[in-house]
């Protein structure tokens, strides 16, 4: 563990040289202690002990003194150093206080074996899951609430929703991947956040980046194409009436797309899904830049 | 309590029924787990014929829906922690000592305990049935299904806190003889002389001290979320159900090769023993094992394709479960290398390993299919899923355990079973296994969803699961033989004498039934297969080798029998089963299984200050 | 807890009666170092299962509301100089000073006793803060993984006192300074849980909200992400 600053180690070669001449003496040399290597049944004592006591105090208040300026606090930076010191802390208590360095390499195998395969059991499921995912999952995203700092009261406490204050259950395609950074929950159009939300376009309908429904047509590029689905109708005109009466006209392999489907479906799946005239505008104009 | 516990000398008797609750001895420990296992086996095989009878036909009624639901999560669960994981248990208790040249295990009273807290786990995830809260969510219990909001009642409840009670058996068992294995060896017995068993035992130990802390998590957080109102898997708070796949698969993979590498350490002991040749490539086998063992914390994600980890993943897992069957495959290799111009001797045991091999290459070609992910689409919770765990847990553990049984028989009860009715028993069950599971493979492929409770007519599955349920009453019926020859046996079976099979293995070389302390004299070993050098050489001088003469066991010291175990154990499931207490007042159940955590606590203040047997007459003086 | 009791269960040899074994490691002390290689798992999936719902609260108090990690830092120093006194107890073990063993015991036992007080302050606050068990994602991974670590610190304080009052009394030689070292060795685990724990849910994760997008740890991520893609 060459972990030690340096006067610590200046301080240590000291006392090595003093110790130097009784190797067999039941404390080993602070040098020789950390660094060097022990002959059997010899041990620290206090000297050695309180040294690595102080160090690893040392440490804490660094790793304390990292986070004090704000600006710092959650930030990625600091998420490095912070590893590094309490790895090295870590290992400190292991090698010494445990005195895995002084024992049989078995002790050290087993022990590393579980620790090893921890970190990457956690380290699996954090990747898998995406820990760094940048938004939210899609289904919990519109109930996000704020908090109000110190509620004064003691017996006032937080109460979790009941089923029925909640919004409509997540459908399936919610569970889809949810949409890449910028998506629904910063940058995003309330047609968007409607969208992926409590209209529950992205059931069924794929758009790249933002849903992946596969019962109804892909909405990719909706905008451009939209004007030439039924003559008379412009853009806007031909979305808005596929919102409000979807059964007007059903798009498939004569249109160009890959298949032909289901007619009278969405109209079916939308029965329970209110939507106000603000909505449906907003869904119309998302919808719209889609070219 | 220091007072208390100080003069309670230990127990001192070795026979009746108190004997039994109070042993400590690896032998008496692994019978009653042989037995408990046979237990629960029957049980689980009873919940497996409802299924079977329910499935028969077409829109057939026998059973309703729920209790199809609790049949097929109960049969699970049975066969998988109280029959197989036991049955693994049994050999290594009984065998582990006996083949490395030990007195005992390492912690014999951890062993006792081992065993008392599997037992009661397992009665008390039964005890269920009496109330009519029976689990009914699988045998992998999927969030958010096992929510409280869609599992109403106690069932998954009891589920939840019995496997958790199981868990602390099976990591004792696990911590027990990992310990036993490294530091118990009899002189000259380096690792890579020791018997193939002890391997795979060693292994499988270190896979359950590693696999059983994530499903202890697992069933926490479950608890946690139907108890305490935790939000693990509740979606509505922002809780991923997926995390419980992970959890529980993270821990199941392992866990299907804690079933599996027993059984095929079994094999390995039985195979050259019949073929009169060493094993062959012993090294190769030894590190394909740990290969396995290896490999298995690195394909858990197979069994979720479907749930859309995405393409990596799924490639990813599909690389390492087709990677995985590689060190299998040596495996198989190596026995039939075994057997290849071996002069083979094909008794009772032999049939069963050779039933082992070729039905364990059946499901692990299964399994490369599915390990495929896009064809597993088509497979995922279909009957061709259940074909495969039964083709490698029926025809794979099963198999190998029977094939231990009868292996082992002469030297645990010092008799000889009936050949004859031996080999019905193999070629029945056999016969009634194929006819079981290999008509589901087609089943499933043909669409027939896996836990289905029943289905309509028109899909053309009744013909093969006609097939099944009356391959299910061979292997019954194969059962039954089986019964009657291992009692009938007992009684009336010829004297086996030590070491009927010529085999290579120390526990041979001592008298059968052992005696209590299993060797007189600490053997030394001189190389792999240590007894057949012994007996290599003493033939080589025209002599042969007896039993081991009987010494007077007085003059062995020997661990003495422990009322802590059992008492401590009974507080542990006392814990378990306190949470489970419903008598119209909620909060009741924190204190009384509060009371479990006190006896519990009381139990190992008494165990860690119980005196040493031989000197209790002083410690009762000396103590306080 | 019930997971923990496994490792109660040391055998009652006394030390004259000490086996030869294979690798000259004692059995109990083989024992304690496979048993926490086995709770690294434990504790791994507990982190694991933290790291996973990291900032996916979508109620409050989010942890930048209500974590305080000054008083966290010294709670964690407390258990630190704990693992320090420990040690030395084992060192007075070791040459048989049964006086000083006890007051280092002692003294372990008082600054573990400490950090669990910061912790049942830590918990109660956050009661009456608004965060129960139930309120969120956060809470339900925070208290049952706090909590698992301090149902361990007081099995091992409760572990200590027994020792402490063993050596008071001094029946027979025991505590032998294996009995010492043993306690010792799981004393010490506990202290480097609690070192994970600290950064990862204090340092690092005591100032997430509720899921944003615009966290730095994101844009690293998308980073690494653009990179392969």
């Amino acid at each position: 563990m060459s972990t030690n600053p340096g006067q610590e180690a200046v301080l240590a070669q000291q006392e090595h040289a003093a110790h130097d001449e009784h190797a067999a003496h039941e404390d080993a040399g602070i040098s020789q202690f950390f660094f060097g290597r022990v002959p059997e049944g010899v041990h620290g004592g206090l000297k050695q002990y309180s040294l690595l006591a102080i160090f690893l105090g040392i440490i804490t208040l660094v790793e304390f003194l990292i986070i004090v300026p704000e600006g710092l606090q959650g930030s990625g930076v600091v998420i490095a150093p912070l590893v590094i010191l309490s790895v090295i802390k870590f290992f400190c208590v292991v090698a010494f206080f445990m005195h895995l360095k002084f024992e049989n390499p078995l002790l050290w195998q087993i022990f590393v074996a579980g620790l090893v395969l921890g970190l990457i059991v956690a380290l699996s499921l954090v990747l898998l899951f995406g820990v760094f995912r940048p938004t939210p999952r899609a289904f919990s995203e519109p109930r996000i609430e704020p908090f109000e700092h110190h509620v004064e009261d003691a017996h006032a406490v937080i109460e979790r929703p009941l089923p029925d204050e909640l919004p409509p259950p997540a459908n399936p395609a919610d569970l889809a991947p949810a949409a890449p950074a910028g998506g629904a929950a910063a940058g995003a159009s309330p047609g968007q956040t409607l969208f992926v939300g409590t209209a529950a376009c992205a059931s069924c309908h794929t758009i790249q980046g933002v849903a992946q429904g596969v019962l109804g047509p892909p909405l990719d590029g909706i905008a451009s194409v939209a004007g030439n689905r039924i003559s008379g109708y412009s853009a806007e005109e031909y979305i808005r009436e596929s919102i409000l009466e979807p059964d007007a006209y059903t798009a498939g392999s004569a249109d160009g797309l890959s298949q032909d489907y289901q007619e009278g479906l969405m109209s079916a799946t939308m029965a329970g899904i209110v939507l106000s005239d603000e909505d449906v505008e907003a869904l119309v104009e998302f919808l719209l830049q889609l070219r | 309590m220091v007072t208390i516990t100080g003069v309670i000398p230990r127990p001192s008797t070795y026979t009746g029924l108190w004997s039994w609750l109070t042993t400590v001895d690896h032998k008496r420990i692994g019978a009653l787990y042989g037995i408990s296992a046979f237990f629960f086996f029957i049980v689980g095989g009873i919940e497996a014929g409802i299924m079977r009878l329910q499935l028969i036909t077409s829109d057939n009624s026998l059973v309703s829906a729920d209790w199809f639901n609790a049949m097929f999560t109960m049969h699970g669960t049975t066969m998988i922690f109280m029959v197989i994981m036991p049955f693994g248990a049994t050999f290594f208790n009984f065998l582990i000592p006996l083949m490395i040249g030990a007195r005992d295990v390492a912690f014999p009273r951890l062993n006792a305990f081992s065993y008392w807290t599997f037992l009661f786990g397992a009665l008390l995830m039964h005890a269920g049935f009496l109330i009519g809260q029976v689990p009914d969510a699988g045998w992998f219990s999927y969030a958010n299904l096992t929510a409280a909001p869609f599992s109403v009642g106690k069932g998954l409840d009891f589920w939840a806190l019995s496997l958790q009670v199981l868990g602390v058996a099976s990591l004792a068992a696990g911590f027990n003889f990992v310990v036993t294995i490294i530091n118990m060896r009899a002189p000259g017995m380096s690792l890579m002389r020791m018997p193939v068993f002890v391997w795979m035992t060693l292994v499988t130990s270190i896979l359950l001290v590693l696999a059983f802390p994530i499903i202890t998590v697992a069933l926490i957080e479950l608890t946690a979320d139907r108890q305490f109102g935790a939000n693990f898997f509740n979606t509505a708070a922002g809780g991923d159900p997926i995390l419980w796949q992970h959890l529980f698969w993270l821990f199941g993979h392992p866990e299907v090769y804690i079933l599996i590498l027993p059984a095929m350490g079994v094999v390995s002991e039985i195979i050259p023993t019949f073929s009169r040749k060493p094993l062959f490539g012993y090294p190769v086998i030894v590190f394909s094992g740990i290969v396995i063992a290896i490999m298995s914390w690195a394909v858990w994600s197979h069994h979720m394709f479907t749930v859309g980890l995405g393409p990596i993943a799924n490639s990813v897992f599909t690389i390492t479960t087709m990677l995985i069957a590689v060190p299998t495959g040596v495996k198989i290799f190596n026995w039939i290398g075994t057997m290849w111009k071996g002069s083979i001797d094909l008794r009772t045991p032999m049939l069963m390993a050779i039933g082992f091999v070729s039905l364990f290459i059946v499901g692990g070609l299964s399994g490369v299919s599915h390990a495929v992910s896009p064809s597993d689409f088509q497979q995922q919770d279909t009957y061709y899923i259940v074909a495969h765990i039964h083709y490698v847990l029926f025809g794979g553990a099963i198999f190998g355990i029977f094939a231990g049984i009868y292996y082992w028989y002469p030297k645990i009860t010092g008799k000889m079973y009936n050949e004859l009715l031996g080999k019905i028993h193999f070629w029945l069950m056999f016969i009634g296994m194929n006819l079981t599971f290999f008509p589901m493979h087609y089943a499933g492929l043909n669409g027939m969803p896996r836990r289905i409770y029943t289905y309509a007519e028109g899909f053309g599955w009744e013909g093969m699961n006609l097939l099944a349920t009356i391959g299910y009453f061979v292997i019954v019926i194969s059962l039954l033989i089986f019964i009657h020859n291992f009692f009938r046996s007992i009684k009336k079976g010829e004297e086996a004498g030590h070491d009927p099979w010529d085999a290579p293995t120390l526990e041979w070389s001592i008298s059968s039934p052992p005696p209590v302390y299993n060797f007189a004299e600490v053997p030394v070993v001189r190389g792999q297969d240590a007894y057949w050098i012994t007996k290599r050489e003493a033939a080589a001088r025209g002599e042969t080798v007896p039993a081991e003469p009987h010494v007077d066991p007085t003059t062995i010291h020997l661990p003495s029998p422990s009322y802590w175990p059992l008492i401590t154990s009974f507080g542990v499931v006392w814990i378990a089963g306190g949470l489970l207490i419903d008598v119209g007042w909620d909060y009741i159940r924190f204190p009384i299984s509060f009371v479990g955590g006190i006896i519990t606590i009381l139990g190992v203040i008494g165990w860690s200050l119980e005196p040493p047997a031989e000197e209790h007459h002083e410690a009762a003086g000396g103590h306080h | 807890m019930a997971h923990a009791d496994t490792t109660h269960a040391p055998p009652a040899h006394p030390p004259a009666h000490e086996e030869e074994t294979t690798t000259g490691i004692n059995h109990r002390k083989l024992l304690m170092w496979v048993f926490l290689g086995s709770d690294c798992l434990f504790f791994g999936s507990l982190i694991a299962t933290y790291m996973v719902y990291r900032g996916q609260s979508i109620v409050g108090p989010y942890p930048r509301d209500i974590i305080d990690v000054p008083i966290t830092t010294v709670s964690t120093f407390v258990l630190l100089m704990s693992s320090f006194t420990m040690v030395m107890g084992v060192a007075a073990a070791r040459s048989g000073n049964q006086k000083r063993l006890i007051q280092w015991l002692v003294l372990t036992i008082i600054l573990g006793g400490t950090f669990i007080g910061f912790q049942v302050y830590e918990f109660n606050l956050f009661r009456v803060e608004g965060l129960r068990y139930e309120t969120n994602l956060f809470s339900s991974t925070f208290f049952t993984l706090t909590g698992f670590h301090g149902a361990h610190v007081t099995l091992g304080l409760f572990w200590l006192a027994c020792l402490a009052i063993m050596a008071a009394r001094n029946p027979a030689g025991r505590p032998s300074d294996l009995d010492v070292d043993i306690a010792g060795l799981y004393w010490h685990f506990v202290d480097i849980v609690w070192i994970v724990i600290f950064t990862l849910l204090y340092l690092i994760g005591g100032f997430d909200g509720p899921p944003e997008a615009g966290h730095a740890a994101v844009q690293g991520w998308n980073w690494v992400t653009g990179l392969i893609s």
